[in-house]
């Protein structure tokens, strides 16, 4: 599991679940999203998040993820939306 | 192999936007990577915890890719033969009216061997939903040609494409369906981009809320991909989904009756 932490939003891979698909890496509207060095016990290439800092939590990758192995948070805005 | 997933800690003023839906089990899935199953199932799955229906939902698992979905939800399921999933279903709903049924069948199930099951759930204005995952090959028993295969494609047993002349034309669900004064709902959409998935979990959504009023057959038919057995990326794979399945299967709603339509004929 990758847990990076971020401003505006956060992402959580669960690497274990994932199966290297790319169909978040193609959606991240700030293209910070990649396939990443390491392999799971499957043999998969997990995604990983390239800078935690450039994250808005929108959860477009969670939305088109097959596998629901992606969790996404986002800071509260001071308005409304709680 | 069961797999527990980590608890995550909610960061201090952090709302959540996306997790795992309650009414899915922690068992990962058993497709290949790129496949849309995936996906329709996490909308299901998300559209039961909105509607608060997990503790009285049957789900009917296909013979497909899809068998395992008992595993998947956690619900009540049944698995059932070879596109008998409406004729389950309708037994299901008679005996016990305020359970929700869902069946969840792909072409080769809902269109091939089923195709009168269905056909006549609709007919008789059942109350239930059908899921109907179209990605115009058999994917379960290695890509081979489907009812819905469209014409000239190539799979394992056309390997020249499919011939018309020799294997006939492909079935629109839909279309066919909607021409049954019993079905009450029946939308064709697609998953394979943010706002068709978003698009796709209101007509989930519109076919529970169907069932659940009462109004009779729903059916929602998902234009869906087979990476493996299509020879191709998930990307490439959406990319010929768009350029040759969506002119062949147009998207919309080809039935929406309103209060009255649908009801029961019995």
């Amino acid at each position: 599991m990758t847990q990076t932490v971020a401003r505006k939003g956060l992402v959580v891979i669960h690497a274990e679940r994932c199966k290297s698909c790319e169909w978040c890496v193609r959606h991240c509207p700030t293209e910070n999203l990649r396939i990443g060095a390491g392999t799971n016990t499957r043999g998969h290439r997990p995604a990983e998040v390239i800078d935690p800092e450039n994250c808005t939590g929108c959860g477009q990758c969670a939305l088109v993820c097959p596998d629901v192995c992606i969790e996404v948070y986002r800071a509260r805005r001071s308005t409304s939306r709680s | 192999m069961p797999e527990t997933q980590p608890p995550v800690e909610i960061p201090e003023g952090m709302e959540v936007v996306a997790t795992r839906p309650r009414a899915l089990t922690d068992v990962p899935f058993t497709y290949c990577p790129g496949c849309t199953h995936g996906t329709i199932h996490r909308l299901i799955a998300e559209v039961i915890d909105e509607l608060g229906l997990d503790d009285r939902t049957v789900a009917i698992a296909p013979v497909g890719c899809a068998v395992w979905i008992y595993e998947f939800y956690a619900l009540d399921a049944i698995q059932v033969p070879h596109g008998r999933a409406p004729a389950v279903g309708t037994g299901i709903k008679r005996a016990s009216p305020d359970t929700m049924v869902f069946t969840y069948q792909g072409d080769g199930d809902l269109a091939g061997i089923g195709l009168a099951e269905v056909t006549h759930a609709a007919a008789r204005g059942e109350n239930l939903t059908c899921f109907f995952i179209n990605n115009a090959v058999y994917g379960m028993t290695q890509g081979q040609m489907a009812p819905t295969t469209l014409p000239g494609q190539k799979t394992t047993t056309s390997p020249r494409g499919r011939d018309i002349a020799r294997d006939g034309h492909p079935i629109r669900v839909c279309e066919l369906l909607s021409t049954l004064d019993g079905a009450t709902y029946v939308e064709r959409v697609m998953v394979t981009d943010p706002k068709a998935i978003r698009h796709a979990k209101r007509a989930i959504r519109r076919a529970f809320e169907v069932q659940m009023e009462g109004r009779g057959f729903s059916l929602v038919e998902f234009l869906s991909i087979c990476p493996t057995w299509w020879g191709k990326k998930p990307d490439e794979a959406v990319e010929w989904l768009r350029e040759n399945m969506m002119p062949y299967y147009p998207l919309g709603v080809f039935k929406s009756a309103g209060q009255a339509g649908g009801e029961q004929a019995a």
